[in-house]
């Protein structure tokens, strides 16, 4: 089997499916954002594409080495995904990869939110394709 | 019946099968289990039956170690003891509780949780007042919720259910309130308030308590003179009257190979951070809000960190409870109740303005609370994670004497509190792995406080849980009291409260508190019936 293409990848990333493995947090609004605290703003709206861009952003100030559209892509670890995938089975393969991120501690501390690396990297990819 | 120890003659010497020393939860318990023996009681009670300043001026101490709450108003001093400030959280310790923790160098009670299960049931129905049901299956409540699947795993933690006395229904708010009457139509139980024990006096060799010497509140001398003594004055005065009663054994009683006072542990906790669920949480969320039952007690979901991973990672115990802003009770919320309270019995709190005063300064809470209450909805957007830890006993975390004294000339204690790299990472590990699991179960995101690693202890707080300072053991080398809560070196002198845990335990302490303080009734029964 062919391995999906980046530009297919992309196509689904912006096209929010991708985005739909990062679990809805249910709540359009936070109320009562503390100050300086941009990612409480977003996380609360994390399947918006907006939002996932303002986390990807932050991710990449602290990694700025990965500011890089195909280091992301391959680091991303997309292998298991493949042409003639459908979208909900792209989801379900990332789905299992940010599952094993927090299941063997694979997780970023983003002004304390504890995420898993392939969402933030989905969130910083999201934000690089603009 | 209930009578002022100011109405006693000077010198009166009163004569009783036992003389319990505190009425507080322990002490009322025991106190309770005699009714209707032909077993004479005489429960001394240092306060009345409100809070005084001048009679709470008494527990003020000196805070050494690491910050821990002021000495004088982390207790009360007064009728019902500090189950009169007691947020009524009640829960049973787990067989584990009670083993030997070698990867953290805590030894084993004595006793096992088979001894006291027989007295839980018991001491389920004093603390929450005749309510609740004694069940803490978690798939229990979570039918009562309507949850019959979830998709939690076992992996660091298991739910657990905690139960709430619920300080409005009934209308109660400390053991004094709930037992008062029983205790004033009693026979051959007599309360004496304003009771201020300042030794307890020995024969020669210090094996027999012979006489406890007591002052009114007005400074008139009595004693007590009884077969068997108990005391129930709470985790630190315990340790301080057996430490100041030095007439006769200098180190003070129970205290000839330097222990009492010793180890003395708390629930360290705090907020770690914050909770932000998935739609996929939502299927389960009701169980980890407070949950009215029919009778008026509420019910919690908590997570409990599994004994595999404390034991993998030399880790003690710990516990975290989601906590919605709403639920938690403010002064104003807690002067609503105490209001409506009295209206009930159709009067007015004297301190009326005071209440008044509260619920305008913090009608925010109130009203939020009500709103839960009434929709169990919350008006905020997200869980604060609170996490609670077993603090290990430290030899040099204690209760000591100072040189200064109180009005009645004995000496005031000072609390050196101390806590371990244990406890630290115990809290880290489990919020971080809270954190993760909640991620990798697709249930929500945590946002972990970023000070808990670089402010350690600051940031912590203390749950007023006094314990271990006359610990229980298997023999003198190593503890205060035997597996009947008996002072080693006297024989006719026992311990009640949370200072005879053998260590902290990973639950509430007042339900084991009372279990264990009907178990030693039992056994002065044995002894005397």
């Amino acid at each position: 089997m062919k391995n999906i293409s980046r530009r297919r990848f992309i196509y689904y990333l912006t096209g929010s499916s991708a985005l739909s493995v990062i679990p809805k947090i249910g709540l359009s609004d936070v109320g009562r954002v503390e100050n300086g605290d941009i990612l409480l703003s977003v996380i609360t709206r994390f399947h918006s594409k907006n939002s996932a861009k303002i986390i990807g952003q932050e991710y990449l100030i602290q990694y700025p080495n990965e500011k890089d559209m195909d280091a992301l892509y391959t680091s991303l670890e997309v292998v298991p995904l493949h042409i003639g995938m459908e979208k909900s089975e792209v989801c379900f393969c990332l789905s299992e990869i940010i599952k094993n991120d927090y299941s063997n501690g694979d997780v970023i501390n983003l002004q304390g939110w504890v995420l898993s690396r392939t969402e933030l990297r989905l969130c910083a990819l999201l934000s690089l394709v603009g | 019946m209930i009578i002022d120890s100011s109405e006693l003659t000077s010198n009166t010497n009163i004569e009783s099968d036992v003389c319990i020393i505190g009425a507080g939860a322990a002490g009322i318990s025991i106190a309770q289990s005699f009714f209707g023996t032909s077993v004479s009681v005489a429960l001394l009670e240092g306060g009345g039956m409100e809070f005084d300043s001048a009679s709470q001026e008494i527990y003020k101490g000196e805070r050494r170690g690491i910050p821990y709450p002021d000495l004088e108003t982390s207790r009360a001093r007064y009728f019902g003891g500090t189950t009169n400030y007691w947020a009524g959280h009640v829960r049973p310790l787990k067989e584990s509780d009670f083993e030997a923790k070698p990867w953290i160098g805590v030894d084993a009670w004595p006793i096992t949780k088979s001894d006291i299960d027989p007295y839980y049931k018991q001491a389920f129905s004093y603390c929450m007042y005749g309510t609740g049901e004694f069940e803490w299956d978690k798939d229990y409540w979570a039918n009562k919720q309507g949850i019959t699947s979830s998709p939690l795993d076992d992996k660091h933690f298991n739910i657990i259910i905690e139960q709430v006395m619920h300080r409005l229904k009934p209308s109660f708010d400390s053991f004094g309130a709930y037992f008062k009457e029983n205790l004033e139509n009693s026979s051959n139980v007599t309360v004496y308030l304003n009771s201020n024990v300042t030794e307890l006096h020995t024969n020669e060799d210090g094996s027999s308590i012979v006489l406890c010497e007591v002052y009114s509140k007005t400074g008139k001398p009595f004693s007590i003179k009884a077969k068997y003594f108990v005391v129930a004055c709470g985790g630190i005065e315990n340790a301080r009257l057996l430490l100041v009663s030095n007439s006769t054994i200098k180190s003070g009683i129970g205290n000839q190979r330097g222990l009492v006072g010793r180890y003395f542990c708390d629930h360290p906790h705090s907020n770690v951070g914050r909770f932000i669920s998935t739609k996929k949480f939502h299927s389960i969320e009701k169980l980890f809000k407070y949950n009215a039952t029919t009778s008026g007690s509420n019910y919690i979901g908590q997570f409990l960190l599994t004994e595999d991973v404390q034991r993998k990672h030399s880790l003690s115990s710990t516990f975290i409870r989601l906590l919605p802003k709403v639920p938690h009770s403010s002064d104003g919320t807690v002067s609503a109740w105490k209001i409506m309270d009295e209206v009930k019995k159709g009067i007015l709190p004297d301190d009326l303005l005071y209440h008044i005063g509260n619920i305008i300064t913090e009608i925010d809470s109130l009203i939020e609370r009500e709103y839960y209450k009434v929709t169990h909805k919350t008006p905020e957007k997200y869980f604060s994670v609170f996490q609670i830890v077993e603090s290990v006993p430290s030899y040099n975390s204690r209760v000591l004497l100072t040189d200064e004294k109180d009005k009645f000339g004995k000496q005031r204690i000072a609390l050196n509190y101390q806590i371990s790299d244990i406890d630290k990472n115990t809290l880290l590990f489990g919020a971080k792995s809270f954190a993760t699991d909640m991620g990798r179960l697709g249930l929500g995101r945590v946002q972990l406080k970023t000070e808990l690693e670089n402010a350690w202890p600051e940031y912590l707080w203390e749950k007023h849980h006094h314990m271990c300072t006359t610990r229980m053991a298997s023999d003198a080398s190593s503890g205060v009291v035997d597996k009947n809560c008996k002072v080693f070196s006297t024989n006719n002198l026992f311990i009640a409260g949370s200072s005879v845990f053998g260590s902290a335990g990973g639950a509430p302490p007042t339900l084991t508190i009372v279990a264990l303080a009907l178990r030693l009734a039992d056994h002065l029964k044995g002894r005397l019936l």
